[in-house]
Formats: structure tokens, C-alpha cells, sequence
């Protein structure tokens, strides 16, 4: 078991398969779903910039175009009121008046006030500010303007450098109507501009009709900011060498026509550069609030203007924003749900699956207590299911195999005991029968002895009887002689008698003689005192005196010694006769008992004869019983062989048996693993 | 196993990730291969003009092609189909009507002479269709089936009549021109403006059509010795007239003249010293000094060679796709009416200046210049309108009733747009 090693990777695993199947879920669930989202955004956000877009450029080129018309109308207008009877009269008249005259104006006046009222009357009914009629060089002869008196020049140095004079000039020489710049004109120095057209008499120009148009009108339309929401605006600019003047009152700046001016460089004047420089064209760019804004812009030929038409992009893609908004809220919902749905599916998958490893992770290490609710009714409950019905049958498989390894274990145990008793009580007949070998093989042995024996005893037998039959030839002779002894025997105790009387006579005389041995010491021992006293002199007879008492002693010593011989000799001659009488009362009774003896041998000898034939039966009854003993032995050496085997086999057995419980213990051991 | 499902499955993945790649980024250029926009070109590629509308085709092509490389229009890219009005007015119309008809195109680019526009003009009523006329001409029209992106009488002949009269102090003008509706409508005009102004017109004489026996009228031009001579004669006519002029020892100091169809183009394949000192009005010339003139002319030589030059009607030939092609792109179709009504409003910065459509008169708002040719076959200019001049192409001299009465008793006259009995007579000398 690699229990420790397997586990991570089962861990690991199951990890994998949980984000495995939230990835994929998600990837399926949300890459379609992104990219569906995007696609219909980048398009719904097309079309929506595409519609602000042409909405602007609807807006910008219905502007241009009503003030092209507006412009062009003016154009033809002026040519066609050139062309007005009363008009051309009225220049034709006036330009007969003299020049040399010094009040050139009263003459003038005076001069129009036939034509006067029909001159005011038809520009102003026509929406112009003034009505001019100029001669060929430049001379105003009438003007319905206060700017301008009749008789001023547009040659003089105020008035050569302004549009009219321009306008006028071109009219003049090129023969046609002709609507100059609206550029600040006289003392207001309010924006105006002029219509100029010839006026022909006999095909021959003979002067100029200016017509004075109000910047208003022009305003009014660009004013108009329909179509353009609250913070829409149209913005008009001319090109003056590297900035653009705005010409026009702005939304968000009602001051700034002709007031405001903008740099061609800075990127907030990218419409007005473009526009003014006759392009066409649409961007968002920040403005001159440095507001960012959607803009289109177009060229007005007949202004030389750059016309913008604009609108802040909060406004203008306000729709946008908000379905961005929407999409990222729904896009987000559905990110959120489809999470939600995939962590739930992936628990819901991965939670079994889960149990499931961990259950046989757990019957895996034999724990099989374990038992699982099952919720679900999918694929993954069958698989619990199947998985708990394998755990049930191990765990009563394993209950049985517990239950039966317990069994044998103790059936082995009590097996084991068995035969070690078994054993001994083999081991024990074992010796029995060695030791009933070892008796058999002795009977055998004193079998075989005895029957020698009985021949020995037999054949002593037969010696016996013949010795018996000699000895009671030899017991005769013994009586005989018995009888002699007896007879010596009484002689010789009355010599015995005779020494005992001659000892006590030898005893008297020496007692006698141990009386003067005594009697000499005691002179011996008087005559060395004497000796003493005698001195000197006395020393010779003292040495005399020690030598008779010496020999007093040696004679009392001598005499004592006689005494205990004799003594003694008395003693052992009495003794001696003493037993002479026991001889010789024994010798009788001996002679007695022999002829007893003889008696008896003669019976003897009949029964040893009767005997030995006894012998000889019961010496083949020990040879047969010898080899009887002998097929014993051999029969109990066979059975001993057989013990011994027994034994060995039992000793094997017994080994089988260890093994059998090294194994039940083993089985014993392995199953205690499994937890019930 | 493990191992190779994964190797499976990120197989899917990148196949799903290409397939949803192609899907995004490749829709369009797989499946939906874009149509061309058909666009017919119709120009002399023979004949005795295709010599000057040559240039024209080239500047077309080169606005196409510029177009196209910078992704085409809607997405979509342009493809020409040019077509050969062979010189002659009535294969001009047939032609037309085969582009139209046949090829299916949205517009048209061409006419040089005003002869093959007023012959290709039913052609287009017919059908309602669009051509979009790059030269400049004598106005005196108005079809709302064409735009003219040429120069109107205003924007080239009477502002050279005014510079006469005022820089040249000219009062005394002779008008020659080649016998055909152009010069005739062109002498018209400047006669009805010397009238207004009061000054003199010598003579007003005719050249027959590619002629170049032209010492009659110079010695006319000795005899009267006018202040200047305006000069509408076209191609050989006008190369053989500055010859006999100079043959006939007349200076551009003692008498200037001022033409209205020799342009750079002309220059290059001529003898320029005979030209040098005289002048000429148009609304462009390549030595403008503009950024916009100088991409262009750089553009034009690297597309057709170092040694050519720009004029006037290239300018112009390609201004009008540029103008056209903006209308496409803001209208969001090639539908006639629609690109037509967008036209009328479009403006463009072009090489010679800003360049607008006058909606009410479908001409161009262009610049007017006037320059003096060169030794280096240049013009100097000499004058400018700053700022681009409205189109008038009907005079105001006469109402537009007159002049069109005009136009049609020229025509009920010639029977067609050219004086055949001149051009007859001419051949018929020749023939002698």
C-alpha cells in the first residue's frame, strides 16, 4: 500500500474535475454569450454612432443647403431686381446729376425722391436691410442706408477695402450678381453683407444695385437647433490666415459671432479647419469648452464659412451609454448566474464524486463503517449506490472472514495443543517402549541365562547327587573317627588338671619371693639413708644399697610377672578344658547330625535325581518363551520405529499446525484492518 | 487517455477560436466577396482629340486607383470601365448608352468637347442617369443630369476679360476661336461683356475645326492691331496660330493673347517658343503653391512619368472621382439619384483651391487663375480670384430664354455642334 503517496494525486484529481467542469462550463456558457454580446454591441454601437453620425450630417448638409438656396436666391434675386425697370430708370436718372456741384447729396436726394419710396419700399419687402444704386465709378447715388450717404465713394480709403467695394467692383467688370462676405460694415460695425449686381442700360453697364442683407436671416438659420437636443449647436467659422473666426451666435455663447476666434492648430478647431478649408467630414473631438462633442461639418461656398454642426456626446450618444450600461448590467447578470449555475452543477457533480472517493478511500484503508444518504437520483447516485452495495458486501464478506479466521484460529490453537499432548503421550509410549524393549530384551537375556543356568543346575545336580552319595560315604567315616576324638578328648582334659595343680603350687613359691624382694627394699633403703649419714664413707656402700634395691625391684618386677604368667595359665588351661568339654560335646553332636546328614543326603540324592528331569522340561519351556520374547522384541523395535515416525509426523503436524495459526493469525491480523 | 482528451479538447478549442476569428474578422472578405462599384469612363482613346483626353483617363484612373488602395468605397472597390468615344459625337452617345445599358455602371466621367456632352446629354435624360463632366466649357447649360466640374464662361473667360481691360488696359479685343459650339458660345459671352463694359471688339473670327492654315486671320489681326486677342482655338489650330503669329512678327508684348485651351499638356508636346510671353486662364495650374497641389502633382508624375505635367482638366478629371467618391460615401449607396443629390453638395479641398458644387446650377465653385507661359512650358500665374468663384453658367447679359435660343440656332444651323460648312470648305481646300 502506498496509501500516503496515492493520496494527493486522488486530491488533486478531484480538484482538477471540479475546475475542469466550472472552466469548460463557463468557457461554454460565456465565450458564446461574450461574444454574442460583443458582436451585437460593436453593432448596435455602430449603428447608433452611424445614426448620430448621419443625423449630423443630415442636419449639417440641411443647413448648408438652406443657406446655399438662401444665398443663391439672393444672388438671383439682386440679378433679377437689377433688371427692374424702375431701378435701372432710377440709376440712369441719377447718374445724369453733375459731379461738380457742391452739395452732390441734397442734389441726389432730391433728385430720388421719385424713385425713393418704390427703391425702400422693394427691399425692404424683400428682407433687405438697404438698398444701394452705384454708378460705374464707384459714386453711391442712392442709399437707404444710414451707413452710407449718397455721394460717398467706394474708391475713398474707408470704404475701397470693404466688401461692398469689392462686391461692386466685381459686379461691375465681371457682369454678374454677385453676394460679397458678411464682415462687419460701418459705424456699427454689425456684420453685414451686400448683393451687388449691374444694372444694363442698352446692354452697357451703367451702374450697381447693392442690396444689404441682414446677417439676421442667415442667424436665424443657423440658430435653429431642431434635431439637436439640448446641447446641440450649429457653428459657422471663416478662415482669417491661420485662425478661424466663429460668425456666427453659439448656444453656448451667445457673444461669440465674429468675437471668437480659434487657433487652426489646437485640435479643438480640427471642424472648423476642416470646414473651412471645404472639407466634409465627422469626428468627435473635444470642443472649444473642451467639451467632447459628435461634429459634422460641411463648406459654405457662397459664405467661404465653414459650417459645424454639433452635439455634446453625453447627449448625443446618451442612447449608447445606456445600452452599454445595459449590456455590461445584463452581461454581468449573466456572468453572475451562469457562476452561480456552474459552481452549482460542478458541486453537484464533484460533491458525490467527492463522497464517493471518499468512501473508497475509506474501504481503501478498511474502514468500512461508513454509510452514505443518497440525494440525488443521477448517474452519480448510481455510482454511490454501487459503491455502498460494494462496501456492504465487503464488509460482510469480511465479517464472514473475520468470524472464520477467528474459528480457525482457535481450532489451530486447540489443534496445536492436541498434538503437543499428543506428543507427549507419543514420546511416552515411545520410552514405554523402549524400556518394554529393554525388559523384553533382559527377559530375553535371563531367559537364555536361566535355561544355561538350568543346565548348570541341572548338571550340579547330577554332581550334586553323586557328591551326596560320596559324602555319605565320607559321613560314615566321619562317625568313626568322630568316635576316637570324642575318646582322646577326655585324656587330655585330665592332664589339664595335673598343670592346674602344679600352677598353683608355682604361685605359692613365688609369693614367698616377692615377700623377700620386699623385705630387701626396704633394707636396701635403710642402708642408703644409713649411707647418707655415713658421709663420704658411706658412698660406697650407698652405690651398694641403690644396686640391692634395684634388684629388689628387678625381683619384685619379676615376681609380678610370674604371677600374671601363671595367672594366665590357669586361666587358659581352665579355658582350655572348658572347651575341651564344649569339643567334645560338640564332636558328639556332630557325629549326631552327620549320621543326621547322611539320612538326609540319601534323600537328597533321590530328589536331585527326580529334579534333574524336571530341569530339562522347564529348560525347553524357557527356550520357547526365549523366542517368544525374542518376536516381542523385534515386534516392539517395529512399533517403535512407528512411534518414532508418528513422532516426526506429529513434529510436522505440529509445524503445519504453527503455520496454519501463523496464518489464521495473519488473516486475523490482516482483517482487523476493516473496521465493522 | 487523460493526455489525449485534453489534446482533443484544446484541438476544439482553437478550432472553435479560428472558426469564431474567420467569423469575425474574415466574414466579409470570405463570404461576402464586395461587388465592384462600375463606374464608366468615356473619353476619345482615338481620334484626333484623344491626344488631350488621354491626360483625363490617366487623371481618373489615378483618383480610382488611389481610391482603391486606400480600401475603395463602402467597402467596395471601384473598377473602371473605359470606353472609346473615337472623336466622333455619335459613338460618344452610343457609348454611353451601351455603358449604361449594358455595363451597368453608376456614373460616368467624360466628354471633352462640349459637342460630345450635348451629344451624349439625351443619353443621360433618357435614363436618368449621371455624368459628372470634368472640362471647362462655355456654360450656357444646365442638365440636371450632369455635373460640371469644369470651369464655367465666368470662372475662365470673363474674368480674363476684366484682367485685360484692368491689368492689360486692353480696350481694343479680337476674338478668334475654332468653328465649332465652344468658341461661338465663348465669343458670345465676352461680346455681350466687352458691350457691358464698353470697350471695343475688333473682330470675332472662326477657325475652321483643326485647321492650321490660319495666316488669313493673323494677317486680319496685323491689320486691325488690336489691344489683345482672346483665343478659343483648339488643338493643332491653336499650335499652327502662335506660329503664323510669331511669323508674322507679333510679340505677346505688342500683342498679348490670351487662350482658353492650351494648358500645360498642350505645352508639353509643342513648340513652346512661340507661345512663351502669352497667357492663359484657367482654374488651376501646377504651379500653384498648396500642399494639396503638390501631393497631387507628385502623385500624377509617379503614376505616369517624371516628365508629365498637370493642367487644368487633369486637375479637374480628378477632383471630379475625389468629389464623386465623397458623395458615394455619404450618401452609403451608388443609387444615381442619391450620389447625384449628394454630389450637389459636396466640397472638397482640391489642389487649386476649395472646390464646391453649386447646388442650384450642379457646377463647381473653383478659383480662377491666370498665368503667363514660360520658358519651362509653366505657367506664372499672374492673377488670381482668391477664393473659388461661383458658377453662373447663364450669364446674366442675356435671360437664360436667350441663350438658349442661342445654343439651338447654332445647332438648328449646323445641324450637329460644329460648323460643318467651314470644316467641309476647309477639306475641301485641302482636298485642292
Amino acid at each position: 500500500m502506498t496509501e500516503p503517496s496515492s493520496k494527493p494525486p486522488v486530491k488533486k484529481k478531484h480538484q482538477r474535475l471540479a475546475r475542469r467542469l466550472l472552466f469548460w462550463f463557463l468557457l461554454i456558457a460565456l465565450l458564446p454569450c461574450g461574444i454574442l454580446t460583443a458582436i451585437t454591441a460593436r453593432l448596435a454601437n455602430r449603428a447608433l454612432e452611424t445614426s448620430v453620425q448621419n443625423r449630423l450630417i443630415q442636419i449639417a448638409s440641411a443647413r448648408s443647403t438652406n443657406l446655399e438656396s438662401y444665398a443663391a436666391e439672393r444672388v438671383r434675386d439682386g440679378a433679377a431686381l437689377s433688371l427692374a425697370p424702375t431701378v435701372v430708370t432710377a440709376m440712369s436718372q441719377l447718374s445724369t446729376v453733375g459731379f461738380s456741384s457742391s452739395d452732390i447729396q441734397s442734389k441726389l436726394e432730391q433728385k430720388a425722391t421719385t424713385y425713393s419710396p418704390y427703391l425702400r419700399d422693394v427691399a425692404t419687402s424683400r428682407g433687405y436691410k438697404s438698398l444701394l444704386l452705384i454708378d460705374v465709378n464707384g459714386t453711391v447715388l442712392y442709399s437707404s442706408a444710414e451707413q452710407l450717404t449718397p455721394g460717398a465713394e467706394l474708391t475713398s480709403e474707408s470704404l475701397r477695402s470693404t466688401e461692398l467695394a469689392k462686391s461692386f467692383d466685381r459686379s461691375r467688370t465681371l457682369l454678374q450678381s454677385e453676394l460679397c462676405n458678411f464682415a462687419p460694415f460701418g459705424t456699427s460695425g454689425n456684420p453685414t453683407a451686400f448683393v451687388t449686381s449691374p444694372i444694363f442700360e442698352n446692354e452697357k453697364v451703367i451702374g450697381v444695385l447693392a442690396l444689404q442683407l441682414p446677417i439676421e436671416h442667415v442667424w436665424q438659420i443657423l440658430t435653429d437647433t431642431t434635431g439637436l437636443g439640448a446641447t446641440g449647436e450649429i457653428l459657422t467659422a471663416e478662415r482669417i490666415g491661420n485662425t478661424a473666426r466663429v460668425t456666427t451666435p453659439l448656444r453656448h455663447r451667445t457673444d461669440a459671432a465674429y468675437d471668437l476666434t480659434i487657433p487652426l492648430t489646437a485640435q479643438r478647431a480640427v471642424a472648423a479647419r476642416h470646414a473651412s478649408s471645404g472639407n466634409r467630414g465627422y469626428a468627435i473631438f473635444p470642443d472649444y469648452r473642451q467639451e467632447e462633442v459628435a461634429a459634422a461639418w460641411c463648406y459654405l461656398p457662397s459664405y467661404r464659412w465653414g459650417l459645424v454642426a454639433k452635439q455634446d456626446t453625453t447627449e448625443a450618444f446618451a442612447l449608447l451609454r445606456f445600452q452599454q450600461f445595459v449590456i455590461a448590467g445584463l452581461l454581468c447578470g449573466t456572468v453572475l448566474l451562469v457562476v452561480v449555475v456552474a459552481l452549482f452543477v460542478a458541486q453537484s457533480i464533484s460533491t458525490p464524486i467527492q463522497r464517493a472517493i471518499v468512501l473508497s478511500r475509506n474501504v481503501a484503508t478498511g474502514d468500512l463503517r461508513e454509510n452514505i444518504s443518497i440525494l440525488s437520483r443521477d448517474e452519480t447516485a448510481i455510482l454511490l449506490e454501487s459503491l455502498q452495495t460494494m462496501t456492504k458486501d465487503l464488509r460482510m464478506l469480511i465479517g464472514r472472514v473475520q468470524t472464520s479466521s477467528d474459528a480457525l484460529n482457535n481450532t489451530s490453537s486447540s489443534l496445536q495443543f492436541t498434538g503437543t499432548n499428543q506428543q507427549d503421550v507419543i514420546k511416552r509410549l515411545g520410552d514405554s517402549t523402549a524400556q518394554t524393549v529393554a525388559a523384553i530384551e533382559e527377559i530375553s537375556v535371563t531367559g537364555k541365562e536361566l535355561t544355561q543356568t538350568m543346565g548348570a543346575v541341572n548338571e550340579m545336580a547330577g554332581q550334586t547327587g553323586a557328591m551326596a552319595i560320596e559324602g555319605r560315604e565320607n559321613l560314615k567315616s566321619m562317625d568313626a573317627t568322630m568316635r576316637k576324638l570324642a575318646d582322646s578328648t577326655e585324656s587330655f582334659g585330665s592332664r589339664l588338671a595335673v598343670i592346674s595343680e602344679r600352677a598353683t603350687t608355682i604361685n605359692l613359691v613365688v609369693t614367698t619371693i616377692a615377700k623377700v624382694a620386699d623385705q630387701t627394699n626396704l633394707l636396701s633403703i635403710n642402708a642408703a639413708i644409713e649411707a647418707e649419714k655415713a658421709g663420704e664413707y658411706g658412698l660406697g656402700f650407698l652405690v651398694i644399697a641403690r644396686e640391692i634395691r634395684k634388684l629388689a625391684d628387678q625381683t619384685a618386677v619379676a615376681s609380678l610377672e610370674i604371677e600374671e604368667v601363671v595367672k594366665e595359665m590357669q586361666l587358659s588351661v581352665s579355658s582350655g578344658v572348658m572347651e575341651m568339654d564344649a569339643f567334645t560335646k560338640s564332636v558328639e553332636t556332630g557325629a549326631t547330625e552327620i549320621s543326621a546328614v547322611s539320612r538326609q543326603l540319601a534323600e537328597i540324592i533321590s530328589s536331585v535325581k527326580g529334579i534333574s528331569e524336571r530341569f530339562e522340561q522347564v529348560a525347553e519351556g524357557m527356550q520357547a518363551q526365549s523366542q517368544g520374547a525374542d518376536q516381542i522384541r523385534i515386534a516392539m523395535s517395529h512399533l517403535a520405529e512407528s512411534v518414532s515416525e508418528s513422532e516426526s509426523a506429529l513434529e510436522s503436524f505440529q509445524n503445519a499446525t504453527t503455520d496454519v495459526q501463523q496464518a489464521a493469525n495473519d488473516l486475523h491480523g490482516e482483517i482487523t484492518h476493516f473496521k465493522l | 487517455m487523460d493526455a489525449r482528451s485534453q489534446k482533443r479538447w484544446r484541438f476544439v478549442v482553437v478550432c472553435s477560436f479560428a472558426f469564431a476569428l474567420i467569423a469575425w474578422f474574415g466574414a466579409g472578405q470570405f463570404f461576402l466577396v464586395p461587388k465592384p462599384i462600375l463606374v464608366g469612363v468615356l473619353h476619345s482613346q482615338t481620334g484626333p482629340i484623344a491626344v488631350s483626353e488621354q491626360a483625363m483617363i490617366e487623371a481618373e484612373q489615378l483618383a480610382f486607383e488611389e481610391i482603391n488602395a486606400a480600401g475603395g468605397l463602402l467597402g467596395r472597390p471601384i473598377q473602371w470601365i473605359i470606353a472609346d468615344g473615337a472623336s466622333d459625337w455619335p459613338t460618344f452617345a452610343r457609348e454611353a448608352e451601351r455603358l449604361i445599358s449594358e455595363e451597368g455602371v453608376t456614373v460616368l466621367f467624360g466628354c471633352w468637347t462640349s459637342a460630345s456632352r450635348k451629344s451624349v446629354l439625351p443619353v443621360l435624360e433618357k435614363s436618368d442617369h449621371l455624368l459628372i463632366y470634368p472640362m471647362a466649357y462655355e456654360g450656357l447649360e444646365a442638365c440636371p443630369n450632369v455635373i460640371y466640374t469644369g470651369a464655367a464662361p465666368n470662372q475662365q473667360i470673363t474674368p480674363a476679360v476684366q484682367w485685360c481691360q484692368s491689368t492689360l488696359n486692353a480696350r481694343r479685343f479680337f476674338l478668334l476661336g475654332s468653328d465649332y459650339i465652344w468658341p461661338h458660345c465663348v465669343n458670345a459671352i465676352i461680346s455681350d461683356q466687352l458691350m457691358g463694359l464698353g470697350v471695343e471688339k475688333v473682330a470675332e473670327q472662326y477657325v475652321p475645326f483643326g485647321s492650321t492654315k490660319l495666316k488669313a486671320y493673323v494677317q486680319e489681326i496685323v491689320d486691325t492691331q488690336p489691344d489683345v486677342i482672346l483665343c478659343s482655338v483648339v488643338g493643332d489650330s491653336a499650335i499652327a496660330f502662335f506660329r503664323e503669329l510669331r511669323n508674322a512678327g507679333i510679340s505677346p508684348d505688342d500683342i498679348p493673347v490670351i487662350t482658353f485651351a492650351l494648358a500645360e499638356d498642350e505645352l508639353r508636346s509643342t513648340n513652346h517658343a512661340d507661345m512663351v510671353g502669352h497667357y492663359a486662364a484657367w482654374n488651376y495650374f501646377q504651379s500653384i503653391d498648396s500642399e494639396e497641389n503638390e501631393r497631387f502633382v507628385s502623385a500624377f508624375k509617379e503614376r505616369y512619368g517624371a516628365e508629365r505635367v498637370t493642367s487644368d482638366v487633369i486637375a479637374a478629371a480628378y477632383n471630379s472621382v475625389y468629389l464623386w467618391a465623397n458623395a458615394v460615401r455619404e450618401s452609403g449607396n451608388t443609387e444615381v439619384q442619391q450620389v447625384r443629390n449628394s454630389l450637389r453638395q459636396q466640397s472638397f479641398n482640391a489642389p487649386e483651391g476649395i472646390i464646391a458644387v453649386d447646388p442650384s446650377t450642379q457646377h463647381t465653385w473653383r478659383p480662377v487663375y491666370i498665368g503667363k507661359i514660360q520658358e519651362d512650358k509653366q505657367f506664372e500665374i499672374v492673377w488670381t480670384s482668391n477664393g473659388s468663384v461661383r458658377p453662373v453658367p447663364y450669364p446674366i447679359t442675356r435671360s437664360k430664354r436667350d441663350w438658349t435660343a442661342f445654343v439651338n440656332d447654332l445647332q438648328r444651323r449646323w445641324g450637329g455642334w460644329s460648323n460643318p460648312e467651314t470644316n467641309r470648305s476647309e477639306e475641301a481646300l485641302e482636298n485642292d
